[in-house]
């Protein structure tokens, strides 16, 4: 791509300030003025989003990684945050901090609005109805133990079925696997077709009256394959069945609708989408929150407390207990800001192009396995790749691949043991891409692995 | 290659005498295939002499050393033999296309005599020989090369030891660490790992254990080897960082085994 700088004039909401009363109008009229020039500048080609979006990330500037500049591919285990994010988290705590929805002083009044605002952003961002369908959580892991604990201990009886696919994410499973101990459930897993993408016939096939729930990832951290969640909501709820989806890679990277997939529950984590570590959210249906009981107990979450029993708030406060993650959540509002000004269709198209530009390289590195459906016409693959080369350990790679050319990337299960035993490893490695990421990025990568395969193979 | 034949010499006598016409070379060819025992070489040289009070010519195999690893690689060399004297080998070529079969390391350089540099030579001293080595690269890479170097002098590995429970645990890799006490009281160790670098860590691991007195081996720290961290920042343990585990492996294991013979 041809590497035409665009300055960009400076906009208020780089540097949210909360002292106006009218800063929310300016901040979305900032939006609408800051997308435009973006889209102009990359419909013309002139520089790619990552180019243009590079500079907000100050950590990627980083000098030297073991002498090399750092090439920071390992996204799909946690994303990098920008500035406005960094400055919203600072903000907070110089200038209102204060503990939500309990003093009615001036800061305090502050933080609820901001903390709430968030929440607000959240539910935008997903295309929830309400907002109180947003609940605040530790982070995606967080959120499913909560439907597990919550919403599974009180509607799973002994033989109702929970089907589930190989390839979910570890946080996925075993929060269900503790429950399905405690209820007599069963767990039914999908395996993998010829693809390897999970058989979405088979899990059709496997739906039947006694599934009671789908647990099924949108997009999957190791093999890059998108599932049809619409097609799986349509047949699950045909039977009755819920169904929650595991959107930590998707959310971060493509447009999600809730209302359009009509997912019942849906986790995401603020990390992998450019905001603070230490929170995460969970989408569920108002019908179904309000039946839920509480999971952790504490303050906030209650309506009224005596000795022998307590009364319990409406949700979404009744399933978060304690003082929240305040400063974090308005970061994760602060987030989605930033994300919502470039445009997440914008983001997906860019990393679309970025994945096939990255599978295609891979490709020509020799004796390379790379796992997940090859792209096609029908088949988008994410902009990840987990593979592995022949004769040589994953964790050596990344190893060396960090020690000599300072680039990024995973080595080990990736929290899918289950899937990496179908494919017959123990181990892959993984480099994973997001939007501030560019060609250039990929090409030194493949250069690096080239490098790095020459060296182990010299040595054998 | 240069064995120093007092350093044999000096690990012979722990083998019984053996009535055998060319006693001496029948012997070399026992002892290395029946004992373990490390030489610690003050040479580069690539020339073997040995003595012999053979009469008629005769060819025998013979297993190569490294200097600081005493585990036979699997190469088997011939050596011809004629009638008396001192006879030269024949040249032959290390696993790594190089001649040299003995490292030369900075670890090296400290030890004067032969007598230094016996089998009783401590773990502490070992480790400090392994410390000031990795010191002395300063460049990342050139430890991670060091690694794979000794991931290859790493003895084979019996397949019977490669049990769930012989698993090293909270490696990014596949580790296998099999312990027990020989009936002098002295540990032994043997690994593998499916990833070079690991078994790079575990060979330097267990050329520092292996044959040391239990108490030795369960009081190495792993503040002391900390410049084994090779690919691994900071000081901080972590699941990922091999050498760590396999070190409190080591020591669980021996404390155990100590443990049960004190049972017994």
């Amino acid at each position: 791509m041809e590497g035409l700088v665009v300055k960009l004039p400076s906009f208020p909401f780089l540097s949210p300030n909360i002292s106006s009363s009218s800063s929310s109008s300016t901040f979305r009229l900032g939006f609408r003025r800051f997308s435009a020039s973006i889209s102009a500048a990359v419909n013309e080609g002139f520089v790619s989003l990552g180019q243009l979006t590079r500079p907000d990330f100050p950590i990627l500037h980083q000098q030297e990684v073991n002498g090399s500049k750092l090439v920071y591919l390992d996204n799909a285990a946690t994303s990098q945050k920008p500035t406005a994010v960094l400055k919203s988290l600072q903000n907070y705590y110089e200038a209102y901090n204060s503990n939500v929805h309990r003093g009615i002083h001036y800061l305090s009044a502050k933080a609820t609005d901001e903390y709430e605002l968030a929440r607000k952003k959240v539910a935008a961002f997903i295309n929830a109805s309400d907002s109180a369908e947003i609940v605040f959580t530790r982070n995606a892991t967080e959120a499913i133990n909560l439907v597990a604990y919550s919403w599974g201990l009180s509607n799973l009886k002994p033989r109702d079925e929970i089907i589930l696919t190989i390839a979910e994410h570890h946080s996925a499973i075993v929060p269900w696997q503790i429950v399905a101990q405690k209820t007599g459930a069963i767990l039914k897993f999908v395996s993998l077709d010829e693809n390897e993408v999970p058989d979405v016939e088979k899990l059709r096939e496997m739906i039947s009256t006694s599934t009671k729930l789908v647990v099924v990832h949108h997009v999957s951290n190791v093999l890059g394959s998108v599932l049809p969640i619409e097609d799986i909501v349509i047949w699950a709820h045909a039977v009755g069945a819920k169904v929650l989806v595991d959107a930590c890679q998707s959310v971060p990277h493509m447009v999600v609708d809730v209302q359009g997939l009509d997912a019942d529950f849906l986790v995401a984590s603020s990390h992998k989408m450019c905001g603070p570590t230490g929170i995460g959210f969970l989408f569920g249906k108002s019908n179904l929150l309000l039946t839920m009981p509480p999971f952790l107990g504490g303050g906030e979450m209650i309506s009224d407390v005596f000795l022998d029993h307590s009364t319990y708030a409406e949700p979404p406060s009744r399933f978060e207990a304690g003082t929240p993650a305040i400063g974090e959540a308005i970061g994760l509002g602060a987030a989605i800001d930033y994300l919502s000004g470039i445009g997440m269709q914008k983001i997906h198209d860019y990393e679309m192009e970025l994945a096939n530009y990255l599978y295609e390289k891979l490709c020509s590195v020799p004796n390379i396995r790379i796992y997940g459906p090859k792209p096609s016409d029908d088949i988008h693959r994410a902009a990840l790749c987990s593979f592995n080369i022949e004769n040589i350990h994953p964790t050596d790679i990344a190893t060396f691949l960090d020690q000599q050319h300072g680039v990024a990337i995973r080595s080990g299960h990736h929290c899918a043991q289950p899937l990496h035993r179908r494919l017959g490893v123990n181990a892959s490695a993984r480099a994973s891409l997001h939007f501030y990421n560019t060609e250039e990025d990929v090409d030194n990568f493949i250069q690096s692995l080239n490098d790095t395969v020459s060296f182990f193979n010299s040595f054998k | 290659m240069t064995i120093d034949i007092w350093q044999l010499q000096l690990e012979l006598k722990l083998i019984t005498t053996l009535h055998l016409p060319f006693r001496f070379l029948s012997l070399l060819a026992i002892s290395f295939s029946f004992l373990h025992f490390s030489f610690s070489f003050y040479s580069n040289m690539t020339s073997l002499s040995i003595t012999t009070t053979a009469t008629t010519p005769f060819t025998f195999p013979f297993h190569c050393f490294f200097d600081k690893h005493y585990f036979p690689i699997t190469k088997r060399i011939q050596l011809k033999l004629s009638r008396g004297g001192t006879i030269e080998s024949n040249k032959f070529s290390g696993k790594s296309g190089s001649n040299k079969l003995f490292v030369a390391s900075s670890c090296l350089t400290k030890i004067q005599t032969p007598v230094e540099t016996t089998y009783k030579q401590g773990v502490s001293h070992k480790v400090q020989c392994l410390v000031a080595e990795f010191k002395s690269l300063t460049e990342p890479i050139d430890r991670v090369k060091r690694l794979l170097y000794y991931a290859e002098m790493l003895a084979p590995f019996d397949e019977s030891a490669r049990l769930p429970e012989n698993r090293v645990n909270g490696c990014t890799a596949q580790v296998w660490l099999d312990a027990g006490i020989d009936k002098k009281g002295k540990v032994w160790f043997r690994a593998d790992s499916d990833s070079e670098i690991s078994k790079g860590f575990c060979s330097c691991l267990i050329w520092v254990m292996d044959g040391a007195d239990p108490e030795e081996v369960v009081g190495v720290t792993a503040e002391e080897l900390v410049e084994l961290n090779v690919g691994v920042h900071g000081k901080v343990q972590s699941r990922v960082n091999t050498w760590q585990n396999v070190l409190i492996s080591m020591r669980d294991k021996t404390a155990a085994l100590v443990a049960e013979r004190h049972m017994k």
